[in-house]
């Protein structure tokens, strides 16, 4: 596969879909073989209900970066806290600070100024970019996993710098947003990988969400990974004797030369029919994102018999490793690129 | 309880739950077995599949509802019986500019609120709007008196519930506390002045520009300023909302997936229904993989098949790779089917409370797109009636 259409080499990896389509699970498994092929990489979410530590059977997540196995460590991040840290960092004076969060009117302004907290949330990527920005010392993160959220809130979430840069003008929030928006439309740095499922409602939003991203944002696509593609039942050498036999469902027996009971093989006909209905259905969707999206896509098969959890992650990026290859995951981040240089700062 | 005895009686039907688990078909199913019975019905859909519209015999979904003609009802082979069935999806802005106008006491705010970038930004884009605006339209369709049963279908968000609270939400951003001794004095003395009368306050100010600027904090000021004559009409309204989906006229379904994570947001969603002491009707679990139910002995008939073929020697003949494609797939579906098994039954004791309704609708063969895929889907709903 074409490495850098796949663009999975990129610092920061934005992994976003329809709620229900198993984004949570990429993301972790997009996060472990990136940790596995050496990199240094950071898996963070944005959910109230943090869901990523159940993906990767681990604790449970919250703002602060911890270590999670060998150079791997997640985060669950919000928007209040990122802009508090924010704050803190811009108001230099601690004492400031704590009068300001005091205010009820500060909170109301928080609310009534949409899109703030949103903005902390992409603003904490940039952030995690900055020289020590880490927060560990020693440690400079190569890839940045981002679980977003989901379509719908997930698009508003990436629109939202501009609107900041229309509403706000001037003054430390407005440098900073543009700094943020930077950072995310650089084509070398970040990256928008989209999951999504063989479905009406999935694919839909998919090509929606492909166009928002690129054109209204303006940022680089990479992969399209299509969860939950039903197995092909019967291989390419076997239809013909398929045919016989859904036919004819006792000829099986024959065919086999094993002794089966009728009323077994009419069950193992009518079984396979169901999943061959199933992926017949898929088989539309999948042709609409081979014509319709653009970009490389990975198809991970319908996984029957596995545990949700970590051992679904596992098996999700096991697939997904044997499509790409490791070098897809691309080389540490030289100590002298991790610097980006900053704007202008009041 | 079958799911008429749950639903006897009752003018709005909530469907909330996690996206992704096909809440809108189950909504949509729900409001034409009400059609079907005879009902004028009405189905509020926040995102439909376009397929979905065009199934219900509608070209587009639009904010007002629209009736699915008699047409389409007689391609599916069904018959309404007198009863009726609209569809609308819901256009928040419209929606919230519908009530603004309502409300503001001269064409002159109407316009102000309309226009400012703040209200702007909190009628489309502000997290929580699209469910307060859901319960809005809602109230406005009941008060129609168009109708005998009202579907609504919420939005997919984890903000789901917070419709709930949005009314009260909405009552913080008017709180006009806030006007009245912050935002208006401050503008009136200028920053100087403000200083002056409230030091702690005017340093608050201080720092909200410096990160701004001031333009920004004059709009938010102008916001409150014009809302301010909206807010006794909104409280009032939001008041009877509440009122309206705490009576026993209504109830709560919630839709989930059978996997795990989902009926875990579908445990979230019940707590959160418990603790605000909303009516619960129970949980609608969709796409359900059934076994192929022919019982274990047929399993295990199959598994010794399996193993009988394992150590057939003619392993390359074709015959041979067909059975073992067929026993694997066979048996893969079994297996997810008792997992999802095993999942439910995880449901109902997690959720702590005997005879839990969970009405299942299995995994159909064929994607819902028309009437009579709805009418499938509800028949599996209102099964055992």
């Amino acid at each position: 596969m074409d490495q850098d259409a796949l663009s999975l080499d990129r610092r920061i990896l934005v992994v976003a879909g329809k709620g229900g389509v198993g984004k949570s699970t990429f993301a972790a498994a997009l996060a472990l073989n990136a940790a596995r092929a050496g990199l240094k990489t950071l898996l963070i979410g944005s959910d109230i209900r943090e869901g990523l530590s159940h993906c990767l059977g681990t604790h449970k997540l919250d703002y602060k970066t911890r270590r999670i196995e060998e150079n791997l460590w997640g985060s669950n991040i919000s928007g209040r806290e990122s802009l508090e840290e924010f704050l803190i960092l811009k108001l230099k004076v601690k004492f400031l600070y704590d009068q300001l969060l005091k205010r009820d009117l500060f909170h109301y302004f928080i609310a009534a100024a949409p899109g703030l907290e949103e903005l902390f949330i992409l603003g904490k990527m940039w952030f995690l970019c900055q020289p020590d920005g880490s927060g560990i010392k020693g440690v400079q993160f190569d890839r940045i996993v981002f679980d977003a959220p989901a379509t719908g809130h997930g698009v508003s979430l990436f629109k939202t710098p501009q609107v900041i840069l229309d509403t706000i003008r001037v003054g430390p929030i407005h440098h900073y947003t543009k700094d943020v928006l930077k950072l995310l439309t650089d084509p070398t740095h970040t990256a928008f990988h989209i999951v999504t499922l063989p479905e009406e409602m999935p694919v839909n939003e998919s090509l929606e969400l492909d166009h928002t991203v690129r054109v209204d944002v303006g940022m680089h696509r990479g992969t399209t990974f299509v969860n939950g593609v039903y197995p092909e039942v019967v291989p390419e050498a076997l239809v013909n004797a398929w045919e016989r036999v859904r036919a004819n469902p006792s000829r099986l027996a024959v065919e086999s030369g094993v002794e089966i009971d009728p009323k077994v093989a009419e069950a193992l006909v009518e079984g396979a029919e169901r999943v061959l209905e199933r992926r017949r259905l898929g088989e539309v969707y999948l042709e609409r994102l081979r014509t319709e999206m653009a970009g490389p896509k990975v198809l991970v098969p319908y996984l029957f018999d596995i545990q949700p959890g970590r051992p679904l992650t596992e098996a999700v990026a096991a697939a997904i490793l044997e499509q790409v290859g490791v070098d897809a995951f691309g080389l540490p981040i030289p100590a002298n690129r991790a610097k980006l240089k900053p704007g202008r700062r009041s | 309880m079958s799911l008429s005895d749950t639903l006897a009686g009752k003018r709005v039907i909530i469907c909330c739950g996690s996206g992704g688990v096909g809440k809108t078909t189950v909504s949509a199913s729900i409001a034409l077995e009400h059609a079907l019975a005879g009902k004028r019905t009405v189905v509020c859909t926040i995102d439909p599949a376009k397929r979905l519209a065009n199934s219900l015999g509608l070209d587009r979904l639009d904010n007002e509802p629209r009736p699915v003609p008699a047409s389409a009802f007689a391609e599916a082979g069904l018959d309404a019986k007198g009863g009726e069935l609209h569809a609308l999806m819901l256009d928040t802005k419209r929606t919230f500019d519908a009530l603004v106008e309502r409300y503001a006491p001269s064409a002159e705010i109407r316009d102000t609120v309309l226009a400012n970038r703040m209200y702007q930004n909190i009628s489309s884009a502000l997290a929580g709007t699209p469910e307060y605006m859901a319960m809005e339209k809602l109230y406005e369709l009941t008060q129609s008196g168009d109708y005998d049963v009202l579907v609504l279908d919420t939005p997919p968000t984890s903000f789901a519930l917070d419709f709930l609270e949005a009314p009260t939400r909405i009552n913080h951003f008017v709180a006009s506390d806030v006007l009245d001794k912050f935002l208006r004095p401050y503008f009136r003395l200028g920053h100087f002045g403000y200083k002056m009368v409230q030091k702690g306050m005017g340093r608050t100010f201080q720092v909200l520009e410096k990160l701004t600027g001031l333009e920004v904090l004059r709009e938010i000021a102008d916001f409150f300023d014009a809302f301010d004559a909206l807010f006794d009409g909104f409280r009032e309204r939001a008041d009877r909302v509440a009122e309206l989906i705490r009576s026993p006229d209504s109830v709560f379904m919630l839709v989930t997936g059978p996997r795990p994570d989902t009926l875990a947001e579908g445990v979230f969603f019940y707590e959160k229904l418990v603790e605000l002491a909303m009516p619960f009707g129970g949980f609608v679990v969709n796409m359900v993989h059934e076994p192929f139910d022919r019982g274990k002995r047929f399993a295990k008939t199959i598994d010794k098949l399996r193993g009988n073929v394992k150590s057939t020697k003619s392993d390359g003949a074709v015959g041979v790779q067909l059975l073992r494609a067929l026993a694997q797939t066979y048996r893969d579906h079994e297996a997810l089917a008792e997992r999802e098994a095993l999942y439910l039954e995880d449901l109902r004791g997690r959720v702590g409370q005997k005879n839990l309704p969970i009405y299942r609708v299995p995994f159909l063969d064929d994607d819902v797109h028309d009437l009579s895929g709805l009418k499938q889907v509800a028949d599996q709903l209102f099964r055992g009636d």
